[in-house]
């Protein structure tokens, strides 16, 4: 009690310790806060992301990447992939009267809008038809404008096809397909010529079926454009996923996969780090506000060696004074946390204020008792003589 | 005296002194936090960023099939439109030059032009004679078997079909009168060849072809004038190999035939500041299978990104040294500027000595032109970083060499500003698309969290501050009592205050500097490389930053302090002395 009414005649450094536990507090909250809903802001651009992916050949090769639908289909058919977009691209020839003997470019697509996108061409649809339907219809086509405007072409008519074989040749006996023209395109500079088909007149998925081919026909069937989109559950752990996926892919024959991360690794991961690092600097700040807290607590008893002096020459033992004195500024700086305990609660209350709240009084308790525990084993005469320097 | 009177109470001192470092050093570590978070929230918006550049709107086509308007130089005045304009954050004008590798042979591409791979000038005897139409019109086909070559890419020379005998040159020439050559004729002959022509499939045995076109010869002068009379000669049957070198030299073949050993060796340098500006970058049609591009970081060092084909090709990877002699300056081939003569050209720029440059990424293509587009990039395209302090290189300025970044802030700034004037010059300004607008909201919302949080840390360093100098104040309170009592001045009587007050900041603030400068070193660094690529601060840089919030603060203590030892001249010596 008496050391307490002492504290309230020089409240100078108990209100210093006050000071300092509530500038840490509502540092440690605002740091705190801020935190958290940065994490939540990280949260919702790993949601927002989009991972598009490409299968694309290691080696040179003019014509792209020639990957096998069977394959594709093992990709496109995992549980985390949530779309894709294929091209196939396959020669074909003309039959019937308007056989030219000439290789012609047939594409195959899942998702005529996407190819579209990709290859910049622009379709114009016929009265009926759309550019999202256009591969749920069987046995219809596009043409090139300028191809169609030569070999004479208009929407409704039928063109005949026949596949070609690699390199282009013609297979003598190749099956044949009727082909509705529901519309034209032009292209931006890109050649894309003369077809494009939905890919199921050419690839049987459910079946895993190419529907040309068979042992005694080198018919050529590949994709030559694969992309396929993440689902974003799957953004926050990426790698993992992209580890599986460059194996399986690998496995399959000699591709690389492209995951288009750009955005996670020059957006995303770095503000992730940023947080880390935050965290991570926030602890000698907090330390600081410890160290702070402790050296006020030393200064605080520095003050009482007077007052043990005259305890000690009055004939009280030094562990008797040093367990009162000891209790007393644990009482006091319990005390002196009550307010910065209520702002905290008032802030959000999280664990890290707390912890260091308790941290702080535990160190200033503890380091309180060490210059207890020195002041009082001193002899009385270099205890007079330090009171006196003040 | 002053430090005589210190040293009496020398805990007093220390207590202050660790006080103030303790304090410092908690401003410090907040303050380097504050300028990371800086960095890296302008780091991550980059890349939300819009690249763009000009393209002229000439649209007339050289025959080529290429759009003129993605070639030609970009005027003076829209560069120096760009880099005045306030909406622009980075502006980038990539130099091309010529390279020379003495330990790597290029890759055999034709890439926009005929890159690598040029020139052929080969004898033999003609085993067939074949005819067909293409394109409406009439050509011989010949092959001549067991070619001697004279001048080719190395790579030509390596040529094998899959029985593993030499394969025979293709060569295919026009004709409008009666050809003049049969079976078993011997004939010099002079053509391009590449190794994977861009306008068919690819085969799996190897082959080339020789092109002689009269369209061709007359596009490139040089080529018709002094090669194309000569692209086809006849031999005599029995000539002799020193008669062949006679008609070669009187032909004036020699200076090509000597440049096909150096163009084995050349490779076309891209100087950037900044690969993040390629447009083949951020439309993801070019990326990094190993290592990273060239960033702003890089600037001044010998570093270098190279194609995978060539990596591949060397078993090179990241962290390996090549050695680059660059040219003053690059050749024009078609309108593109090459590190290659046009065809039918010989070198006429010499190479500096060699320098290693040490890779730090390799790159490949998701979507590849072969025949060539601009904005791609040749498999022989090698990257390096611009000098320090190099001006902008201007006169170098195409659509497809010059990026600028606007940020997604900026954006409509641009457009509403920028971009009329540079319309109005004859360009189209083409950007990218953004993200921007979807994650604007999340932005700001963390830039007025940083706010908030710097509101905060300056209210507890304020109050901080405010204890130390209370602290202060208190602990030699007494010494200005007495120093008043005897009659000192109060100037004299204040340094009573201030001695220590110097004394504990400076000892405090060197222990603080010095402890954060070392575990930024040691630690920080690399984390903050991860935050803000390219853009680490030095420990110099890091050094002035802190000695600046050091002094700040201090400065602050010090009014403090200053409006402290006002209030005790004011107050009695009695109350002082209690």
């Amino acid at each position: 009690m008496m050391f307490l009414k002492r504290m309230g005649r020089k409240p100078l450094i108990p209100l210093l310790i006050l000071a300092g536990f509530l500038a840490a507090v509502l540092f440690i909250a605002v740091n705190e806060n801020n935190i958290q809903k940065n994490l939540q802001s990280i949260d919702q651009m790993y949601d927002n992301a989009t991972i598009e992916c490409q299968v694309i050949p290691n080696s040179v090769s003019v014509t792209g990447l020639e990957l096998s639908p069977f394959s594709a289909q093992d990709i496109y058919q995992r549980e985390e992939v949530t779309s894709h977009l294929s091209a196939m691209f396959s020669p074909g020839y003309l039959y019937g009267d308007k056989a030219d003997e000439q290789p012609y470019v047939i594409y195959g697509t899942n998702d005529l809008k996407g190819f579209c996108d990709k290859m910049s061409i622009t379709p114009t649809m016929a009265e009926g038809h759309t550019v999202e339907g256009f591969c749920d219809e069987k046995g219809v086509c596009l043409l090139l404008d300028v191809f169609a405007e030569e070999k004479g072409y208009e929407v409704g008519d039928t063109v005949l096809m026949t596949g070609g074989g690699e390199r282009g040749t013609y297979i003598e006996g190749a099956p044949v397909q009727e082909l509705t023209v529901v519309g034209t395109y032009s292209n931006e500079g890109v050649t894309v010529e003369a077809f494009v088909v939905p890919e199921s007149c050419i690839y049987e998925k459910d079946e895993k079926r190419l529907i040309f081919n068979d042992s005694t026909r080198r018919l050529w069937y590949k994709y030559s454009k694969f992309y396929f989109t993440i689902d974003s559950a799957y953004n926050q752990n990426y790698e993992e996923l992209e580890a599986s996926l460059e194996e399986q892919i690998g496995s399959m024959g000699d591709y690389t996969l492209y995951s288009g991360t750009r955005e996670l690794e020059e957006s995303i991961r770095p503000l992730e780090n940023k947080l880390e690092l935050q965290r991570w600097l926030s602890i000698p700040i907090r330390l600081a506000f410890v160290g702070l807290s402790a050296l006020l607590t030393l200064l605080l008893l520095a003050q009482e060696r007077q007052e043990i002096l005259i305890r000690r020459m009055r004939g009280e033992s030094g562990l008797r004074v040093m367990l009162e004195t000891f209790g007393a500024v644990c009482l006091l700086l319990i005390l002196l946390t009550l307010p910065a305990a209520l702002l905290a609660a008032a802030l959000g209350g999280s664990r890290v204020m707390l912890e260091q709240l308790i941290f702080s009084v535990a160190i200033s308790g503890i380091s309180g008792g060490v210059l207890l525990a020195v002041l009082c084993r001193k002899g009385l005469i270099s205890l007079y003589q330090s009171s006196r320097q003040e | 005296m002053e430090f005589k009177i210190l040293k009496r109470q020398p805990m007093k001192l220390l207590a202050l002194i660790l006080f103030w470092g303790v304090l410092a050093s908690a401003s410090l570590f907040f303050a380097l936090q504050y300028w990371t978070d800086m960095r890296n929230l302008a780091y991550v918006k980059e890349y939300y960023a819009c690249t763009g550049t000009l393209i002229g709107k000439e649209t007339l086509e050289d025959g080529s099939g290429k759009d003129k308007g993605a070639l030609l130089p970009i005027k003076k005045e829209a560069v120096e439109i760009l880099s005045q304009s306030d909406s622009v954050s980075r502006l980038d004008i990539r130099q091309t030059r010529s390279a020379y590798c003495p330990e790597l042979r290029n890759i055999s591409s034709a890439f926009y032009s005929w890159d690598a791979g040029h020139l052929v000038i080969a004898e033999g005897t003609i085993d067939v004679i074949g005819k067909e139409i293409r394109d409406n019109k009439y050509y011989v086909n010949i092959i001549l078997n067991d070619p001697v070559v004279y001048c080719a890419h190395s790579d030509m020379t390596e040529f094998r079909n899959s029985e593993g005998s030499r394969l025979p040159l293709d060569c295919s020439i026009p004709i409008t009168e009666e050809f003049p050559l049969e079976k078993g004729d011997r004939i010099l002959a002079v053509g391009c060849m590449s190794r994977s022509p861009a306008n068919g499939f690819t085969f799996p045995d190897m082959w080339c072809y020789m092109d002689v076109l009269p369209e061709y010869a007359e596009e490139y002068a040089v080529f018709g004038e002094e090669l194309y009379p000569k692209f086809f000669t006849k031999l005599d049957k029995d000539a002799t190999p020193e008669e062949v070198q006679t008609i070669i030299r009187d032909n004036g073949f020699e200076p090509f035939i000597k440049d096909a050993e150096i163009l084995d060796h050349v490779f076309t340098v891209h100087i950037t500041s900044n690969m993040n500006l390629l447009f083949a970058i951020t439309q993801d049609q070019m990326f990094y299978t190993a290592g990273r591009g060239i960033l702003p970081g890089d600037i001044g060092k010998k570093v270098c990104v190279i194609n995978q084909e060539l990596a591949h090709k060397y078993d090179l990877q990241v962290g390996d040294f090549i050695s680059l002699g660059l040219a003053d300056g690059c050749y024009e081939t078609g309108d593109y500027l090459s590190g290659y003569p046009t065809l039918g050209r010989t070198l006429t720029m010499p190479y500096a000595d060699a320098e290693k440059y040490e890779i730090i990424g390799i790159c490949t293509f998701t979507e590849y032109n072969p025949v060539g587009d601009p904005f791609q990039y040749s498999y022989n395209g090698i990257f390096i970083p611009s000098q320090k302090d190099a001006p902008l290189a201007v006169e170098e300025a195409r659509p497809y060499t010059m990026s600028f970044q606007v940020p997604g802030e900026n954006y409509d700034r641009f457009l509403d500003s920028t971009a009329p004037e540079l319309e109005k010059l004859g360009y189209t300004v083409r950007l990218n698309n953004s993200k921007w607008l979807s994650v604007q909201t999340i932005y700001k919302n963390m830039e007025e969290r940083r706010v908030g949080m710097l509101i905060a840390a300056v209210s507890t360093f304020l109050v901080c501050c405010t204890m130390y100098t209370l602290l202060l104040g208190t602990s030699y309170k007494k010494e200005f009592a007495l120093r008043k009592l005897l009659g000192t001045d109060s100037r004299k009587a204040r340094r009573a205050y201030s001695v220590p007050f110097i004394l504990a900041t400076v000892l405090g603030s060197a222990a603080s500097i010095g402890s954060v400068i070392v575990l930024y070193h040691k630690v920080m660094k690399a984390e903050i490389a991860k935050i803000a690529p390219g853009n680490v601060p030095n420990e110099i840089t890091v050094l002035l930053f802190l000695l600046v919030v050091t002094l700040i603060q201090a400065a602050l203590c010090y009014v403090l302090l200053r409006l402290w030892s006002r209030y005790t001249e004011r107050s009695a010596v009695r109350k002082l002395l209690k």
